[in-house]
């Protein structure tokens, strides 16, 4: 039926893309989704320092699922030494 | 007398209390079964302290819905790359 | 379309909305026939004269009307957890964005490529052009390409609002301190309205919700010359 349109994969356009579906996060939810991304970055940049490129895959997820406001106030922190996440 | 139908030999004499029972038992066994589930395996619930604070990260490669309407779930595997 | 005086569901913008409108449907022929169903018996219960002083128990008829409801109750129950598995389909989306409820605005950001932040709010009353809608028409709209699956996440930054399309089917609450998503598929361009959902305050009712649903291209010149 409508089952089909809804299953349907949308027309590729240029290089537009997003934080894909993460089954570690199926439901409503997504704040987790948010959140492990942006310490993901932080850890991964620890471990494997700024310039590793794989890294920049947990960048772009964060900044698609995480709202600016909630980006800002945790990067203040980093700087700041108040994060209260395992960096 | 005590209230029939709850023992084996009034049972036997209403007959029509079965589906009852079958109802309400498959309702009750169904909801302590879904809230068992939620409470031991969501990808969203950690008990103690001292056990996995990350519980999702089990589900990277698994389904934890009843039921997929694509069939997506059988090539999963969390996108995000390992460090 | 919502226009006044409105009794129906709006007209289905989304496949989903198409379906939940089916099952509305389905339950609602199910709902007549029991209430016409109960209205006749009682009726002819109350105006005949048949008298029985010893009617008693009749195992027959009770396990009639236990197994008849369940039957019933689960020709209902199938469609819509059907509707609602549905709804949770995995989908990878085309496009991401924030919806962030305020005193007395929404705010959305569009951050897949260039960070798009806009704020929405209502056109007072007495700022209105001909045509425009009272107390829905807002000075920015949220651009959506159509037919694309589009991820959409809900929050707050102060109280619970909730942000609701009814001709999508879709009514998310935004709560501080957390991410709902829903995700949305438009059939068709055009302008789809919506208002908040959850009270938050004195103008509550002021904060409406406009989609202008656009065509791919039409959406791709928009992003790129913000």
């Amino acid at each position: 039926m409508s089952t089909a349109i809804m299953a349907a994969a949308p027309k590729a356009s240029e290089k537009h893309s997003t934080a894909p579906f993460d089954p570690r996060f199926p439901n409503q939810n997504q704040t987790k989704y948010c959140y492990q991304s942006f310490l993901d970055f932080h850890r991964c940049q620890k471990v494997k320092g700024t310039n590793y490129e794989p890294c920049n895959y947990f960048k772009r997820v964060y900044k698609s699922m995480c709202p600016n406001e909630w980006v800002d106030k945790w990067e203040g922190q980093l700087d700041a030494g108040t994060f209260a996440g395992r960096v | 007398m005590p209230m029939q139908g709850m023992s084996f030999s009034s049972l036997k004499k209403h007959t029509a209390l079965i589906p009852l029972f079958v109802c309400v038992g498959v309702g009750c066994v169904g909801c302590a079964y879904y809230c068992l589930r939620l409470a031991t395996r969501s990808p969203e619930v950690a008990w103690n302290k001292k056990g996995d604070q990350s519980p999702w990260n089990y589900y990277s490669d698994k389904q934890y819905k009843f039921y997929s309407p694509n069939i997506d779930y059988s090539k999963l595997e969390s996108p995000a790359p390992k460090y | 379309m919502p226009t006044w005086s409105n009794l129906s569901l709006q007209d289905a913008n989304s496949p989903l909305m198409e379906q939940l409108i089916f099952f509305h449907d389905h339950t609602m022929m199910i709902l007549f026939m029991i209430t016409i169903m109960v209205s006749y018996i009682m009726m002819t219960t109350m105006f005949n004269s048949y008298i029985n002083r010893y009617l008693l128990e009749n195992q027959t008829i009770e396990l009639i009307w236990t197994i008849m409801p369940a039957v019933t109750l689960l020709f209902i129950a199938i469609p819509s957890l059907k509707i609602l598995y549905l709804m949770d389909e995995i989908n990878n989306p085309m496009l991401t964005i924030k919806a962030i409820g305020h005193q007395w605005y929404w705010s959305y950001e569009y951050s897949d490529m260039n960070n798009i932040e806009m704020e929405s709010y209502m056109k007072p009353t007495n700022s209105l052009e001909e045509g425009d809608f009272r107390l829905l028409e807002v000075d920015n709209r949220i651009i959506l390409p159509m037919k694309s699956t589009i991820r959409i996440l809900v929050t707050s930054s102060d109280v619970i609002h909730s942000w609701t399309i009814p001709s999508m089917g879709i009514k998310i609450d935004g709560t501080p301190g957390r991410l709902n998503q829903g995700n949305m598929n438009i059939n068709r361009p055009g302008l789809m309205y919506g208002q908040c959902s959850e009270i938050c305050g004195a103008n509550h009712s002021f904060m409406p919700i406009v989609i202008e649903s656009v065509s791919m291209n039409q959406f791709m010149n928009w992003l790129n010359s913000n």
